[in-house]
């Protein structure tokens, strides 16, 4: 499935007047989701353009600016400074784009890889689908954050590790959700009929298989960009993800911890804020499209 | 379609208009109310819990609690090299003599040694050592143990060996008298000082290895003697009866070592009065410590420096015209004037300023255009390359020392990638292989005994462990050790030849001699007593301390 | 499928499982390092006693034969020495497993207590005011990251309010001079069965601010869990035919709609577990707690591997145990389970 029927399905639910009753007109009602919504993409707007927007760009990459440190909040330092005298708004701005990006790249890729093994599990079947799922079982069966951690130990700590390491625990689940769709897909007669007809396998799971999964594997990813963007945090917060100066939410809690005691809050504060409030919003999305799609659940 | 227009940018208003308020509200609000409570009330509370606490121990045991950093690798007082066994020790064993602090006189006052003398060239030296005084075991300390424990170390493969490496002949003379013959000349008192290697241990247990210290046994004549360790936690040393010293109320019966990696852990202990003393806290937080009630921060002179190793072994570093652009490039003196608490003082190469034999001119500047020159030179005048710079964890100046770098080797067209590594992961990655490790990595020296030859030697010669510059030049060795051969006969003359080595390795550039370091220590202020001699880098005797 | 059928298969795809997990902690902390003799000897080391080493740990021998040997020392409770404190790694575990297992337990039990009456009461109120406040507030507590919130509650609790102790599990007088003595390993039990109750007290008193933290995520996603459960069973036509039998709504509600919802409810805290034990890693960081987390992140940074893995296979272990104990248990509850696991 090219990335482009996506992009058009992901505008056509966003751009046309919903139908009553159906999921998009569902969500809509929700106010809340869909002011996290627009939070969320405020939030990639604040980090596309963290370079205009602050005053301080070289201090929001990383450069230090000694003679101002450690400045309590003010007009000009809205967050305050840290201890090599940066601009913590400046840094908070360009820490979310690690921050988006990881937990953009851990789902999309925990997606892909898992979509397509649940699809070709269930596709298939047989001693194919057994192996693939205990394999799957294997990986359900460590705790996320700690096999993340595991693997971030033994590579080298930066971004890419990171997203890496937290990716291989997440797939499991997909494959898992497009595992049982496939199954039931496969014996539909159009896919029967593909099949007798000589079409070959990859063809099949791409053009039948994987379109028809991907509404709920849309809703599992919106679901988990929250606890994506909390476990990469998590990872920073460790000292096993980027590494200085990129400005990263998790590392600069952990710097600002340090600072805590005597009396300099505002550097740990508030690039803590940014995460709870960005998995927030990302999670209160995905609690509205979860809602809006599920018919058992949503309310009346 | 205008109707969901106007939707969108009424949230897009209302969360810029969040924004702004948040960011123009919340801090002029919160600001004063923060601070104070912080710094003070824990402090006042903390100094309650003190008293309460002090009040409650007059029936049980004194405690004096020490929380230090990182549990020690190796407690083997013969084989120990680091900061971090050097408190545990410090606490156990003696040395012959006694450093004293800069400016004393005499420069070294007796311990286990009561009075010496030697030769007009230094090649024989007799020495006195105290009577009644026993090991932890047991076994009486005289002239037989001395020469078993200088053999021992002397003969053996351990680091530290070479500090021996001038003695050839050992006499026991009497029970209390020993004879030392040099192969050339050397300070033996000056030796016998040291802080590494010169530790008396009982001549019982000098077959054993480092495994069998690190249980947590002790064998010296000190004060305090291990009695249980928690690997990685704590080590709890409780008063030797028999020390020679002798005991009064006021002393602390049991001393414990709690290793705590987290430096905001460690000042919350210091803080609240869970710990009596500690060290390497964030250098940042040392003007609020020191208003804090109960705490005392007490900045002594130390002969430690800070270098940034440069890896010769490493492209493109194996060419010194980069390595000489790198060091000009370093912002010397935005680093000293605002890093390190504003504590740090310029550096000349390797020997600090407060030891004998520093040189007293040619303290280094940042020089950004001799930078671009020094690289156009070397074919690389748009750099054009990166650096892995290694930062020790636990302690956030080694990150900084790289952070303040960045943007000037981006001038140059250079990618500085900062790593923070734990310490013996980086010396094991780098003996692996040399060429795949760090470009530069930070380094905090202080030196054994003292002398200038130490700070030059361990780091900077060829294949010595903490060589982690891969620098080898014999021209450099060779002026080294003929420099010490005359420290003890001809000073001026080791003086003009340390200073020589010093200079190759600035030319070199085998490093960046960042600045000199002060030891800062945080102890709580109500104790009395308090002794520092800088010689003895991580040390105070808890011994000297009363409550 | 008969039930005995089940176990069997269940109990081994367990088995299989825990097999697969040794293999890969074994691949990471044998095969990955360069040369892990040489991590734990040191490089100042000279090749016999490195060599001498290498023969002790049976690491001169064919990799699947080391790994029989790796499984076989597992299986006797050897875990192997860690490189960094050169002891039995097993004895390391037996004062830090209890130490999380505490805290874990605690706010597994503050999840079921408190999160499932706040999912009932929520899904008795579907999309009234009680509802809308426990959605928002339980998906802020998945979303608070708990390092931060740890941080924030010191700040209060500590440093400005001081009611409540910094970290650690007892004070430090109490360590050195009135220690509790180790009977199960759990401070909250030995305290008690030795008597030592000003012991005990202390380490209630350490016990509240990393168990409030370690519960905020469980305690929501608990809640979150059972609304959902709740509103499916609700939806079915029994309930309906309760209510028009004129049971009481507290009735419907606690008896005959939460027993039914209690068997989805309870795979969640095969979930909850595993949320716990890993973020007991990042809370006893913050709060200095001596357990696992603490162990495994020291390990971590001085590349300990054998640690980091053995900690890795233990908590995957008690894990899966833990799953296998509830699929067990809602097998037993409801047949249907076991028909639709195929």
């Amino acid at each position: 499935m090219k990335p482009a029927t996506i992009f058009n399905r992901w505008l056509g639910f966003a751009f046309t007047r919903p139908e009553p009753g159906s999921a998009n007109w569902y969500f809509r009602r929700d106010k809340l989701a869909v002011v996290c919504l627009f939070a969320i993409l405020f939030m990639i707007f604040v980090a596309l353009a963290a370079p205009i927007l602050t005053p301080y760009p070289e201090q929001g990459l990383g450069d230090p600016n000694l003679g101002e440190k450690f400045l309590p909040p003010s007009v000009a330092h809205p967050f305050g400074t840290d201890d090599l005298g940066r601009d913590v708004l400046a840094r908070v701005m360009f820490g979310a784009r690690s921050s988006l990006i990881a937990s953009f790249a851990i789902v999309s890729v925990a997606m892909v890889f898992g979509s397509v093994l649940g699809a070709i599990a269930g596709y298939f079947g047989g001693w194919i689908d057994e192996l693939i799922m205990r394999i799957t079982d294997i990986f359900l069966a460590f705790p996320p954050l700690l096999l993340a951690i595991t693997i971030a130990t033994v590579l080298e700590p930066s971004l890419r590790n990171s997203i890496l390491a937290v990716a291989v625990t997440w797939w499991p689940w997909y494959t898992r959700i497009v595992r049982a769709q496939a199954v039931t897909i496969r014996e539909r007669n159009y896919v029967k009929a593909a099949r007798s007809i000589g079409v070959n396998d990859a063809t099949i799971i791409r053009r039948h298989i994987l379109p028809n999964v991907l509404g709920p594997v849309l809703v599992q990813a919106t679901l988990d960009l929250g606890s994506a963007l909390l476990t990469i945090a998590g990872l920073s917060f460790l000292g096993l993800g980027i590494q200085p100066p990129t400005a990263d939410w998790g590392v600069m809690v952990s710097d600002g911890r340090e600072y805590v005691q005597s009396g300099r809050w505002w550097i740990g504060l508030f690039p803590g804020l940014a995460i709870f409030i960005t998995t927030l919003s990302f999670n209160l999305l995905g609690d509205g499209v979860q809602t809006a799609t599920d018919p058992r659940i949503r309310s009346v | 379609m205008f109707l969901r227009k106007n939707y969108l940018f009424l949230v897009l208003a209302l969360l810029l208009g969040l924004f702004l308020v948040a960011c123009g509200g919340t801090p002029a609000a919160e600001e004063p109310a923060a601070d104070e409570p912080v710094a003070e009330e824990p402090a006042v509370a903390a100094e309650e819990a003190a008293a309460e606490e002090a009040a409650e121990e007059d029936a049980g045991p004194k405690i004096f609690t020490w929380a230090e950093a990182i549990d020690p690798f190796d407690i083997d007082p013969r084989t120990s090299y680091d900061g971090q066994g050097l408190p545990v020790l410090g606490q156990a064993y003696e040395t012959l003599t006694h450093y004293n602090p800069p400016g004393s006189d005499p420069e070294i006052s007796p311990e286990l040694a009561l009075s010496w003398e030697s030769n007009e060239d230094g090649t024989e030296w007799t020495f006195v050592l105290r009577e009644g005084v026993t090991f932890h075991d047991g076994e009486p300390f005289n002239a037989a143990a001395v020469k078993a424990l200088v053999e021992n170390v002397r003969d053996s493969d351990f680091a530290t060996s070479w500090i021996f490496g001038p003695i050839a002949e050992i006499e026991v003379v009497d029970d209390y008298t020993i004879k030392f013959t040099n192969e050339y000349p050397a300070k033996l008192d000056l030796i016998f000082s040291s802080a590494f290697g010169a530790w008396m241990v009982s001549p019982n247990v000098l077959e054993n290895d480092q495994a069998w210290f690190a249980e947590g046994v002790t064998a010296g004549t000190g004060p305090y003697m291990i009695t249980s360790r928690e690997a990685g936690a704590r080590i709890v040393m409780e008063r030797y009866e028999e020390y020679w010293g002798g005991w009064n109320e006021n002393k602390f019966d049991v001393v414990v070592f709690e290793y705590v990696a987290d430096p905001t852990v460690r000042e919350q202990m210091i803080r609240s009065g869970d710990a009596d003393l500690t060290r390497e806290l964030d250098f940042e937080n040392l003007v609020s410590l020191d208003e804090a009630d109960g705490v005392s921060v007490k900045v002594e002179p130390s002969y430690a420096n800070q270098f940034i190793m440069l890896n010769t072994a490493k492209a493109p570093l194996d060419n010194v015209l980069v390595r000489q652009a790198l060091a000009a490039s370093y912002p010397y003196e935005e680093v000293i004037a605002n890093l390190v608490g504003g504590l740090a003082t310029p550096a000349v190469g390797a020997i600090p300023q407060s030891m004998w034999g520093a040189a007293s001119e040619g303290f280094p500047a940042q020089d950004m255009d001799k930078a671009r020159e020094l690289l156009a030179e070397a074919g690389m005048a748009d750099g054009g390359f990166e650096i892995e710079y290694w930062a020790y964890e636990g302690d956030p100046t080694n990150e900084q020392l790289g952070e303040v770098w960045v943007p000037y080797l981006r001038e140059l067209g250079i990618t500085l990638n900062i790593t923070v590594i734990d310490f013996n992961a980086a010396m094991d990655a780098f003996w692996n292989d040399p060429a795949n490790a760090h470009h530069a990595v930070s380094l905090n020296w202080f030196p054994t005994y003292v002398t200038p030859f130490d700070p030059m030697f361990s780091p900077f010669a060829t294949d010595e462990y903490f060589n982690i510059a891969a620098y080898s030049n014999l021209d450099f060795e060779d002026t080294l050790f003929a420099a010490d051969g005359v420290t003890a006969t001809d000073q001026e003359e080791a003086i003009a030849l340390f200073q020589q080595a010093n200079q190759m390795l600035i030319d070199d550039a085998a490093a960046i001699f960042a600045y000199d370091m002060p030891m800062v220590w945080e102890i709580r202020d109500d104790l009395s007593g308090y002794y520092y001699s800088p010689a003895y880098g991580t040390v105070i005797q808890v011994y000297d301390l009363e409550r | 499928m008969s039930i005995l059928n089940y176990l069997i298969r269940r109990i081994g795809l367990a088995l299989l499982v825990i097999l697969g997990v040794m293999i890969i902690t074994f691949f990471v902390s044998r095969v990955l390092p360069a040369d892990p003799v040489r991590l734990f000897v040191g490089v100042r080391a000279s090749e016999e006693t490195v060599e001498a080493k290498r023969a002790e740990f049976g690491l001169d021998q064919p990799v699947p034969v080391q790994f029989l040997n790796y499984a076989g020392g597992i299986l006797q409770g050897d875990f192997g020495i860690s490189f960094r404190t050169k002891r039995p790694i097993v004895d390391d575990l037996k004062i830090f497993v209890p130490a999380t297992l505490e805290l874990v337990i605690l706010s597994m039990v503050l999840a079921i207590v408190i999160g499932i009456p706040v999912g009932v009461i929520a899904a008795a109120n579907r999309g009234g005011w009680i509802d809308q406040i426990s959605r928002i507030v339980t998906i802020a507590g998945v979303s608070i990251p708990s390092f931060w919130l740890a941080l924030l509650l010191q700040l209060l609790f500590f440093s400005t309010l001081d009611w409540l102790p910094l970290g650690g599990r007892l004070s430090r007088e109490f360590i050195i001079s009135n220690p509790i003595e180790t009977v199960t390993g759990f401070y909250v039990i030995d305290g008690l069965v030795t008597g030592n109750f000003e012991a005990w007290r202390n380490a209630l008193w350490h016990l509240v601010l990393p168990t409030f933290v370690l519960a905020t995520y469980p305690i929501s996603l608990t809640a979150r869990m059972t609304r959902s459960s709740m509103l499916e069973v609700m939806s079915e036509t029994y309930i309906s035919a309760a209510q028009a039998a004129g049971l009481s709504r507290r009735e419907i509600l606690f008896k005959l709609a939460l027993k039914n919802a209690i068997v989805p409810t309870l795979t969640v805290l095969g979930l909850v577990f595993a949320f716990s034990i890993t973020g007991a890693i990042l809370v006893e960081i913050v709060f200095s707690w001596p357990g696992l987390g603490t162990y495994v992140t020291e390990s971590i940074l001085s590349a300990d591997f054998p640690v980091v893995m053995a900690v890795t296979l233990i908590v995957t272990v008690i894990y899966v145990a833990i799953n296998l104990f509830i699929d067990i248990l809602q097998a037993t509850l409801d047949p249907r389970v076991r028909l639709g696991s195929q």
